[in-house]
């Protein structure tokens, strides 16, 4: 009789944990090196900043998102241009969006951004699409762009940036939207 | 020990033997793994969100739909209009917004490419904007002399286009009345064109206002855009009898140098300005001599303080006034100002020496101001004081003398658009007794 070797279910249990830290190891995306983003119902309502998933950049400060949305900053690293993309003022992410990160007012924003052309510092403001299906269609297409949606609206083709290290549905997450 | 869950008395038999055999194991686990990572999480390209549907999730997925349909309302409505032959030019004026363009990607494919006025231009072309800022005014004096006047100001047609990707245009096309012969003329204030190669340069050529302190390239010839009625008497337009080379034709550079502390540079070339009265000041089409102007500054926009700029530049040039001694040009200014849409104080100081060629002798000419100002919903209250000291034996601007004063007023936004400014102030001058200064001021953008 064949002597039967009595392997515990902890073994198994070991074996098939490295099993998977070895695959999710050499299954994350090539080149990349941003962590998955899971949307949960409580991230679903927060605005994410999204990108164009060409875009290298897994993470951005505040300040430098500010920068971006001034106008200060016109170019990612890698001297792409910035094409900044925004639903209309009324909206609730882009409202929230110039609160939290420019810290002014809806008009006080428009008023920043012709101040920046009239002095030539910029051709034109941030394009202001008018519905959230061809905003993430913009995002999608266009190489550096840059904008704000609500976690619900998150699809495959975007890339979501963290902000100081936080995802939507993070504690402390720059773009919150706090239950009234 | 623990038990396996399949015995020889329990589980089917060959399972059993494959299971118990070492390497069978090994493969059997890392099997079942793969198979679980494929199903479960992304091998390569972008991320994948995980949803679980609850109710909050199936109203969500509801919007989306509703966006669609409106989407497709929208487009509809367009076709609609596309083959009624409406005005396609008017209908991309009402959808842009003050700051940028209100369009839906789709709006902006059908505005492009329907035209009537355009037939036959290029649609992937340049986007002309125009907008129009102008004033009027009515001001009075206490200076004998003076008589109370009603007054256009400049009507400037501020143009842009973008060329390319990179590169744009920009002009400011003003129409104003000379004040002492009440003849209109007008003048490209400014014309240039502007290559951007990334944050670190911005190329400009053609005519713009020279880097020189911080008044002159933030405000240009809009009474609107200013909190005053009038710019600093430092920073006058050469035509109002402004002592600095304001405008510039040439080519102009700036960029970040350090994007941590915000650190930035100005490096410019130009014609100069020549000495002729009887001539524009600005040498657009062509230079007394073959010496070009120079300006270098520096200035800092530290990140952890947005609305806080501070800055020097140094300015240098050679004039030639007709039958006198040549005069080397250095004007040294610096800058500390913070701005927010709140709050302005801002303050700048210029020296400004003349070095005669024929004998070395040089004349200061210091210059400075201090504004502050404080928003109180649609009410603006302003101070300024400013300062210039031209010595009598400057051999250029020595008509000028001692200029100094404070003005005090209040801007009240009418809207986004237009502003009511009152302002009154002292003004002082060397050799002559003080003048009550009163104004009223519309300013407006259309």
């Amino acid at each position: 009789m064949r002597k039967i070797r009595m392997i515990t279910v902890g073994a198994m249990a070991r074996q098939f944990a490295a099993a998977l830290v070895f695959l999710a190891a050499v299954s994350c995306p090539a080149g990349d090196g941003c962590q998955p983003v899971v949307i949960s119902p409580a991230s679903a309502k927060d605005v994410a900043v999204v990108a164009n998933a060409a875009n290298p950049l897994c993470d951005i400060s505040a300040v430098e998102l500010r920068k971006m949305l001034a106008g200060e900053r016109r170019f990612w690293r890698g001297n792409v241009q910035i094409k900044l993309a925004l639903r209309q003022a009324g909206v609730h992410e882009h409202d929230l969006t110039i609160a939290a990160v420019v810290k002014t007012s809806n008009s006080d924003f428009d008023e920043l951004w012709r101040a920046r052309v009239f002095r030539g510092e910029a051709s034109e403001g941030p394009r202001v699409i008018t519905s959230d299906a061809a905003l993430l269609q913009y995002v999608t297409e266009t190489p550096g762009a840059l904008s704000f949606t609500p976690g619900r609206n998150l699809r495959s083709g975007l890339k979501v940036l963290k902000v100081d290290g936080k995802l939507p549905g993070d504690n402390g997450y720059l773009l919150k939207v706090t239950a009234k | 020990m623990a038990v396996y869950p399949y015995s020889s008395l329990e589980g089917p038999a060959f399972m059993y033997e494959a299971l118990h055999t070492p390497t069978a194991t090994r493969i059997a686990v890392f099997a079942v793994a793969i198979f679980l990572l494929l199903m479960s999480s992304p091998i390569a390209g972008a991320q994948q969100p995980s949803v679980t549907l609850d109710a909050d999730t199936v109203k969500a997925l509801l919007q989306r739909v509703q966006d669609l349909e409106s989407q497709v309302k929208e487009l509809k409505v367009q076709m609609q209009t596309l083959s009624a032959g409406q005005n396609a030019p008017a209908q991309l004026a009402t959808a842009q917004s003050p700051a940028g363009q209100a369009v839906n990607a789709p709006d902006a494919a059908l505005a492009q490419t329907s035209m009537p006025d355009h037939a036959g231009m290029e649609v992937n072309g340049p986007r002309l904007q125009i907008r129009g800022y102008g004033d009027a005014s009515w001001h009075a004096s206490s200076r004998s002399g003076a008589t109370n006047t009603f007054s256009l100001g400049q009507l400037n047609l501020f143009m842009t286009s973008r060329i390319s990707e990179r590169m744009s245009f920009l002009a400011e096309t003003v129409i104003e009345a000379d004040t002492a012969t009440n003849e209109f003329s007008i003048e490209p204030e400014r014309l240039q064109v502007t290559y951007n190669a990334g944050d670190w340069l911005t190329l400009s050529v053609g005519r713009y206002h020279s880097q020189i302190g911080f008044y002159n390239t933030a405000y240009h010839h809009s009474a609107l855009m200013q909190t005053t009625q009038a710019r600093p008497f430092m920073f006058a337009f050469e035509d109002q009898g402004g002592i600095l080379p304001i405008h510039s034709v040439g080519v102009s550079a700036t960029g970040t140098l350090v994007n941590s502390i915000g650190l930035h540079y100005v490096a410019e070339i130009a014609n100069g300005r020549t000495a002729r009265k009887e001539v524009n000041p600005v040498q657009s089409t062509s230079d007394d001599n073959n010496g070009k102007s120079f300006n270098l500054g520096f200035f800092v926009r530290p990140s952890q303080v947005p609305g806080m700029q501070f800055g020097f530049s140094n300015y240098h040039d050679h004039v030639t006034p007709p039958a006198q001694s040549g005069v080397v040009e250095n004007i040294l200014a610096g800058h500390v100002v913070y701005q927010t849409p709140q709050f302005e104080f801002m303050n700048e100081a210029v020296l400004q020496r003349h070095t005669l060629d024929s004998n070395g002798s040089t004349t200061n000419i210091p210059g400075f101001y201090s504004q502050i100002s404080r928003r109180f919903g649609s009410y603006r209250p302003y101070f300024r004081y400013e300062y210039v000291n031209v010595p009598a034996r400057d051999p250029l601007f020595a008509d000028i003398g001692l200029l100094h004063g404070p003005k005090a007023g209040l801007r009240y936004s009418l809207s986004e658009f237009a502003a009511f400014k009152v302002e009154v102030g002292r003004d002082m001058r060397r050799g002559v007794s003080g003048a009550n200064l009163f104004g009223t001021q519309l300013s407006f953008a259309f």
